[in-house]
């Protein structure tokens, strides 16, 4: 048989094992908004814990670190930073967002918001920015599952034939069980991306070098400057210390508000099972450790490649190595992006529905259910036509999205801990920051300093929502009490 | 406990941006096989995850759970 034909068969393999996973968690969630979107809010710390993490790591991390790290070298190092700084807020943030939804009976991040700040319009631009910055990011998912397969098939299974099978299957199971198969099936996915991660990145090494310490050492010899922080632009001339401290800064900021990610505080079972996903995912963060070393064995072994992202299959292909890894890197880069594609479209469809339609048409569960998973086949169906076309610069638009999302945070922390934010001021600094991150990433030339288009955002955000929301009459002590200081359960 | 580890957050915050960072961010030399420019992050994932270990066990007792 030959070799594209068994590493096809692995790959059915696994796509099969995910569909059942899919499939059974759905047996457990009830038939209703809830049970679909929030998972009937009883994800334990297992679930929560791999939701996040392979949910965080997605793709982009499994296919684009690498290719960071092999083209631009210490830039990479970068996105080591900011995971764990992202997270430690959630330890605080986290519970009281969970208590206040299930109190209020919330499952999205609009309905957390306008809870606070009441307004409809508010409530349809967070679903517009939302979907706006959604849709690149399942495109991407399903792009890396295509161009994984394309590759490790030398071609027979197309890029499109590939998405369509590998997201074809995530369709399924979200479409039949909500995030119910999203939280079972991420913990299949994670645990495969873990394992995979390290082996590969520790073999690797050793495999082209004879060791981790020697290879390092002849890229020092032979590519100086590579290692030196903060490491090498896109165009491979030398990256500069603000570009890296604000990307550090806006991904640390915008990590918890991206909805699918936000989201799942509502999923979690109790507080205690936030705080302890919290405490955990540094050792999820280390899985990155491994995917650096796989990039940095390319790059002597590997002379220019003209799409750094390919520098994982490229080794993969070129390196001899047992039919069996070959199969098992195909399962970890598929579990990346599937893990986070699955909880991209769900998110995406849940705040369309709940944020974007329901406060301007009433709808009752079954039609809520039904809407939303109609907008999960659309979004999936948006995304992979965006995926198998060519020409669309979506790095670059997702790279535009964290800018936005990070808007997304003086909100949520006002909401929780400032008793004198007021709606006017919420909506009106979310449309300055935003206006702004889109001003200087469409104009990068009026950039005052050479800042992360989001950072130059949040600074006209934040004096925006604090002078107009003391402008404006202050809200009721009992509305405020609710969000502020929610009441045990 | 909580003010120990937002202190953490805030040192760790400074420890890998500019000028901070700056100081650990050369190739060599090589620390347990790696660049310091590396090192110098992980180190700070491990030193965040032992205080988010700590913060969590004395909450935890603090509840009395």
């Amino acid at each position: 048989m030959p070799q594209w034909l068994l590493i096809s068969c692995v790959i059915v393999a696994y796509l099969g094992l995910t569909l059942w996973v899919g499939l059974r968690a759905g047996h457990r969630a009830s038939s209703t908004v809830e049970g679909f979107v929030a998972g009937d809010r009883n994800f334990g710390f297992l679930v929560m814990y791999f939701v996040t993490g392979a949910t965080v790591f997605s793709a982009f991390a499994f296919l684009g670190g690498p290719g960071w790290a092999y083209s631009r070298g210490a830039a990479a190092f970068y996105i080591l930073s900011y995971g764990v700084l992202g997270m430690m807020p959630w330890y605080v943030i986290g519970p009281k967002v969970a208590r206040v939804g299930r109190q209020l009976g919330q499952v999205t991040q609009a309905q957390f918001l306008t809870g606070r700040f009441p307004s409809r319009g508010l409530s349809l631009l967070i679903a517009v920015i939302s979907v706006a910055a959604l849709i690149p990011y399942i495109t991407l998912q399903i792009r890396g599952a295509g161009i994984v397969i394309e590759a490790v098939t030398e071609g027979h299974i197309p890029l499109w034939l590939g998405a369509a099978a590998a997201y074809g299957v995530v369709l399924f199971y979200v479409l039949v069980s909500g995030v119910a198969a999203v939280g079972w099936t991420n913990t299949l996915q994670g645990v495969v991306m873990l394992v995979i991660a390290w082996t590969l990145g520790l073999y690797l090494p050793f495999k082209l070098y004879g060791g981790i310490e020697p290879m390092i050492q002849g890229i020092v010899q032979q590519r100086p400057g590579l290692l030196d922080a903060p490491g090498l632009s896109a165009v491979g001339q030398a990256w500069n210390w603000a570009a890296y401290s604000s990307a550090i800064l806006v991904s640390a900021i915008g990590l918890q508000m991206w909805p699918h990610l936000f989201m799942k505080a509502f999923t979690a079972r109790d507080e205690r099972t936030i705080r302890r996903t919290v405490v955990w995912f540094p050792s999820f963060q280390l899985f990155l450790v491994p995917v650096f070393l796989i990039g940095l064995a390319g790059v002597l072994y590997v002379d220019e490649l003209p799409r750094p992202d390919f520098i994982l299959p490229h080794l993969i292909l070129n390196v001899e190595l047992p039919m069996i890894m070959v199969g098992l890197f195909c399962a970890g880069a598929l579990s990346a992006s599937m893990s986070t594609g699955d909880a991209l479209l769900h998110a995406t469809a849940s705040v369309a529905v709940e944020d974007g339609v329901r406060p301007f048409v009433p709808l009752s569960e079954i039609q809520q259910r039904r809407l939303i998973r109609w907008l999960i086949l659309v979004a999936g169906t948006v995304a992979y036509v965006f995926a198998v076309s060519e020409g669309l610069s979506l790095v670059l638009l997702l790279l535009t999205s964290y800018g936005i999302i990070a808007q997304l945070a003086p909100p949520v922390v006002a909401a929780l801990f400032w008793r004198r934010a007021t709606t006017p001021g919420v909506i009106t600094g979310l449309l300055a920051g935003t206006a702004t991150t889109l001003l200087f990433f469409f104009q990068p030339e009026l950039r005052p300093i050479p800042l992360h288009e989001g950072i130059l955002g949040l600074s006209v955000h934040v004096p925006v929502l604090l002078a107009v929301s003391l402008l404006t009459p202050a809200q009721g002590d009992a509305h405020v009490q609710a969000y502020v200081s929610p009441s045990a359960d | 406990m909580r003010r120990l580890a937002a202190g953490v957050f805030l040192l760790n915050l400074l420890a890998v941006t500019w000028p901070v960072a700056d100081w650990f961010s050369a190739a060599e030399p090589l620390i347990l096989g790696l660049p310091p420019s590396m090192v110098w992050p992980i180190a700070w994932i491990l030193i965040g995850w032992v205080t988010l270990l700590l913060l969590d066990h004395f909450e935890n007792r603090g509840n009395g759970q």
